[in-house]
């Protein structure tokens, strides 16, 4: 995909036109695949937040707030990850707020202003990918290849092999890279 | 060798690799044998799902979230009704195994689920209240819809369904009460669980 950013705002597009014209079959589809596209970001998302019982309560909280805000907000994603994020901090307080017998409404929910534009923001919301793939340099040129055959989906067992090294050591590689990668964009952020 | 690294290592591949065939059910398993180090791997995946941009669904998969309860924008009173029908219970039934389930034993505590029960199948009362025990055990005896309950009972009411009596008159309903009507009794423990189970 070439551009996400403009993939996904097109789809959050036509899936409120759709809703807006009843169409509700295609509206459901577009803002599915939407949310297919980040379900993996999801799942990570309400764990960060909420623990055993709590996820799933987190979770279903998370998809209503993102059915809500795909049909009834005007405004675009600039970061659909970052917006995910902020999604799943809301709904860990929509679930304590239940938990106080003071349930939140539809239409409290409705008028959430989510900050995934970095105003507010911790790493995990503003990260986005091409800040990441800026900061690839920071890596040795081995971890620089795990990095790139670990987003090519490449079997664990085939870039060992390439390196020359047991499983062991490519996870532990591929462990550090990703740690140099996260601590090098904390830097970035800070601007230390 | 340093066995820490090797070990997040392989859960943060095992965990990418679980994501990307929507073996969901395999992550939270994933990330116990993490144990302390829960967070360092939640946050390693997340950097590794952003450097790898969005996934890319199939038609099929697209098809199946639409069709799932995420989706569903019914009210509970256009959902509980029909899936009462649909398995042929009639509404005391009901009542009574839900009474069973939630262990609501007395007279008093029973009626009261009998009213609360009708009021949030006509859409009087809103869903949303509804505590988590309720909706499992209403999941359970309508045939299986815990799932469909569960995601839409935030779902916005239509208004009173045709089971409600309506005022047609335009009397206010001040002047409509009875005043010689004797004071409420004392609420027994019995309906106040029931009323907190609807969050009235």
């Amino acid at each position: 995909m070439p551009d996400d950013a403009a993939y996904d705002a097109e789809l959050v597009r036509r899936a409120r036109a759709a809703h807006r014209a009843d169409d509700i079959e295609q509206a459901k589809r577009l803002a599915a695949e939407l949310w297919a596209r980040y379900e993996p970001n999801a799942r990570i998302a309400a764990r960060r937040v909420a623990r055993g019982d709590e996820i799933e309560e987190v979770f279903g909280h998370l998809q209503l707030r993102f059915v809500l805000w795909v049909y009834h907000r005007d405004e675009e994603p600039r970061s659909m990850g970052g917006l995910i994020g902020q999604m799943a901090k809301w709904a860990y307080g929509d679930v304590q707020r239940t938990e106080t017998r003071q349930t939140i409404s539809e239409e409290e929910m409705k008028r959430t202003t989510y900050l995934d534009d970095g105003r507010d923001r911790s790493l995990d919301d503003v990260l986005t990918r091409d800040q990441l793939e800026r900061l690839l340099p920071v890596l040795s040129e081995r971890e620089r290849l795990v990095v790139e055959r670990m987003l090519e989906d490449a079997p664990d067992g085939e870039v060992a092999e390439e390196l020359g090294v047991e499983p062991n050591n490519l996870h532990q590689i591929r462990w550090r890279a990703m740690n140099r990668l996260r601590a090098a964009a904390e830097t970035a952020e800070s601007g230390t | 060798m340093d066995d820490r690294e090797i070990l997040l290592g392989e859960l943060m591949g095992e965990m990418l690799d679980a994501l990307d065939a929507r073996r969901f059910e395999a992550v939270d398993p994933i990330l116990e044998r993490a144990g302390d180090e829960r967070q360092a791997v939640l946050d390693m995946v997340e950097v590794a799902l952003t450097l790898r941009g969005p996934a890319q669904p199939t038609p099929e998969v697209v098809q199946a979230i639409a069709d799932s309860p995420m989706f569903d924008e019914r009210p509970w009173a256009e959902i509980l009704g029909p899936a009462r029908h649909a398995i042929g219970l009639r509404r005391p039934d009901l009542v009574g195994a839900l009474a069973s389930r939630l262990g609501i034993a007395d007279a008093a505590g029973r009626a009261r689920l009998g009213e609360r029960y009708h009021e949030l199948e006509a859409g009087l009362i809103p869903a949303r209240g509804a505590a988590p025990a309720l909706v499992r055990a209403l999941g359970d005896l309508l045939g299986g819809i815990g799932e469909t309950l569960a995601q839409t009972r935030h779902n916005g009411a239509p208004g009173p369904g045709p089971a409600v009596a309506f005022n047609r008159t335009g009397t206010p309903l001040e002047a409509l009460a009875d005043s010689s009507m004797a004071a409420p009794e004392e609420t027994t423990d019995s309906e106040r669980l029931v009323d907190d189970l609807f969050g009235v």
